[in-house]
């Protein structure tokens, strides 16, 4: 098991409780996927896990190490990085720039330097637009580009919040093959996302996070078939 | 061009350099910090008193005088920022804008208490002017170094901002403060550091203010009201738009009246009339939304 959640609560600053004991696994090389209504704290699970919410019980495990309640600095120096929802890159710095800040915290300039002809490798359409401003990128190439800032830390985990959020289905197909193409690399990926069919498609397991708790957990496919989810979160019709 | 004309230039290009060291820390914190440091011109007129004091009163020889004065001034501005602004950071920006307002008052009123409410010089030298430019323009030792300092710092920022990692890190800050986060950044550190920056250019600019003018204790305010409209005129949060802002608040200001189309009773009117027009003709700013800016 590579990332392990216990009974988690946690809501932001002084506000109320947005989870309530949540738990989940994730294990290494897989695509995770969490489902679930808007406001049912999917984003919330992920934030908490990068210690931006303020966590009030449960344990975060990565690997064999305990990282509850740990800076977000240090939980990206154990290896997880997050791409966020929406606007998820800096917009007034150029193309390269915002590679080279998603390794903000990491020192060896070489092993930078080194780890962003990878991504140019890995995505040409950032390497001819890498002199640009972020702003200027269509919805697609800004997911891009979020992703290989997330990838410049060569993350154990990647967590993606929606990344197919505000996508053309042409272009969220693109950013969904870039992430099976990522886990290909050895990375696990956990993911929150509202296209839940499309994301469950990629996946290895889902949870279905409801009333902010687990409500329901399994393989990909089964969930895929489950009723209730297809009822509710897949569109289909009873 | 007439030698007036020249003479007048040259006036306000030093005018508007020195609002534009002002305008910068301006445009720097709102970037950062997401509001308007009304206590800014209040760190100005304190770096040309501590100048004064150093100076004339200690006799420090200028340099040292200088620096010492521009260090008080940053540690004073990281003071500002640790004790007053760091703990609303989270809070509605009206918060701290209101903070700064109260903070503007009461520095006046500690200048006013150790210093009173008399005009003051920095120096009781007099230095000679310089004739320039083939004997058009008359200008000061301390205004040609004016200006050399505010462009060479200009250009600084500049570099620092777009070439080093902590100027790339605190214009990532600016643009997006929660993906900031979620790579490592600490926006604590921006704070301090834009504070830091912020308060050494604007006493600098105060010391070089004091060469030019008598010190009272309103000084601050007077150029921090040209700097003001120096960033909203260039687009709040752009750098060259605060620069150019600044410059031509300088210029209009030196050419109106020195060519006498308005009695010099109404200089301090003209920032403003500025404003006013350009917030009518074109409300985002000369730079807004097509320059790089600091925040979108």
């Amino acid at each position: 098991m590579i990332l392990e959640i216990k009974d988690l609560v946690a809501g932001y600053k002084s506000g109320p409780n947005i989870l309530h004991q949540v738990n989940f696994q994730l294990h290494a090389n897989e695509i995770v996927t969490i489902i679930g209504p808007n406001g049912a704290g999917k984003s919330t699970v992920l934030k908490s896990i990068f210690g931006i919410t303020n966590l009030r019980d449960g344990k975060i495990i990565h690997g064999s190490r305990d990282i509850t309640g740990l800076g977000t600095d240090q939980i990206i120096n154990s290896g997880i990085a997050m791409v966020m929802q929406g606007n998820n890159v800096f917009p007034d710095l150029t193309v390269e720039e915002n590679l080279d800040m998603g390794a903000f915290t990491r020192k060896n300039r070489g092993e930078i330097k080194k780890k962003k002809k990878e991504i140019f490798k890995f995505f040409p359409v950032l390497k001819k637009y890498r002199k640009k401003r972020a702003a200027v990128l269509s919805g697609g190439e800004r997911q891009m580009l979020a992703l290989g800032m997330a990838l410049m830390l060569s993350p154990e985990v990647l967590m993606l919040d929606e990344p197919s959020i505000g996508l053309a289905p042409k272009v969220m197909q693109e950013v969904f093959d870039k992430i099976l193409e990522i886990r290909e690399q050895g990375t696990a990926i956990l993911m929150v996302e509202q296209n839940a069919a499309r994301a469950l498609e990629i996946s290895d397991r889902g949870y279905v996070l409801e009333l902010e708790k687990n409500a329901l957990e399994g393989p990909a496919k089964d969930l895929l078939k489950n009723p209730r989810v297809g009822e509710l979160y897949l569109g289909k019709k009873k | 061009m007439s030698e007036l004309v020249a003479q007048l230039i040259w006036n306000g290009l030093v005018t508007g350099a020195l609002i534009a060291l002002v305008a910068l820390g301006l445009t720097l914190i709102y970037g950062i910090a997401g509001f308007i440091q009304f206590a800014h011109g209040e760190i100005v007129a304190l770096g040309a008193y501590n100048f004064m004091v150093f100076h004339k009163l200690m006799g420090w020889e200028i340099i040292p005088a200088v620096g010492i004065s521009v260090l008080i001034m940053i540690i004073i501005g990281l003071i500002l920022e640790r004790f007053f602004f760091r703990p609303v950071r989270e809070k509605d920006p009206m918060i701290p804008l209101v903070i700064s307002i109260g903070l503007s008052i009461g520095l006046q009123a500690i200048i006013l208490i150790f210093f009173g409410p008399n005009i003051l010089t920095i120096s009781d030298k007099t230095h000679a002017s310089i004739s320039i430019f083939g004997d058009k323009i008359l200008a000061t030792p301390s205004q040609i170094i004016a200006i050399i300092s505010a462009v060479i710092l200009m250009i600084g920022l500049g570099v620092f901002l777009k070439k080093s990692k902590i100027g790339k890190y605190l214009r990532a800050v600016a643009s997006n403060r929660e993906v900031a986060q979620v790579f490592g950044m600490n926006i604590d550190n921006s704070m301090k550091w834009i504070f830091g920056i912020g308060a050494g250019m604007a006493a600098l600019a105060g010391i070089f203010l004091g060469f030019e003018q008598n010190l009272e204790p309103l000084m601050g305010v007077h150029i921090s009201v040209k700097a003001f409209s120096a960033v909203i005129l260039g687009a709040v949060g752009s750098i060259r738009g605060a620069i150019i802002g600044a410059f031509l608040i300088g210029l209009t200001e030196s050419l109106l009246v020195g060519m006498g189309v308005i009695p010099s009773g109404f200089t301090s009117a003209i920032p403003f009339v500025i404003l006013i027009g350009m917030l009518l003709l074109r409300p985002e700013g000369l730079f807004g939304n097509r320059f790089e800016s600091l925040r979108r």
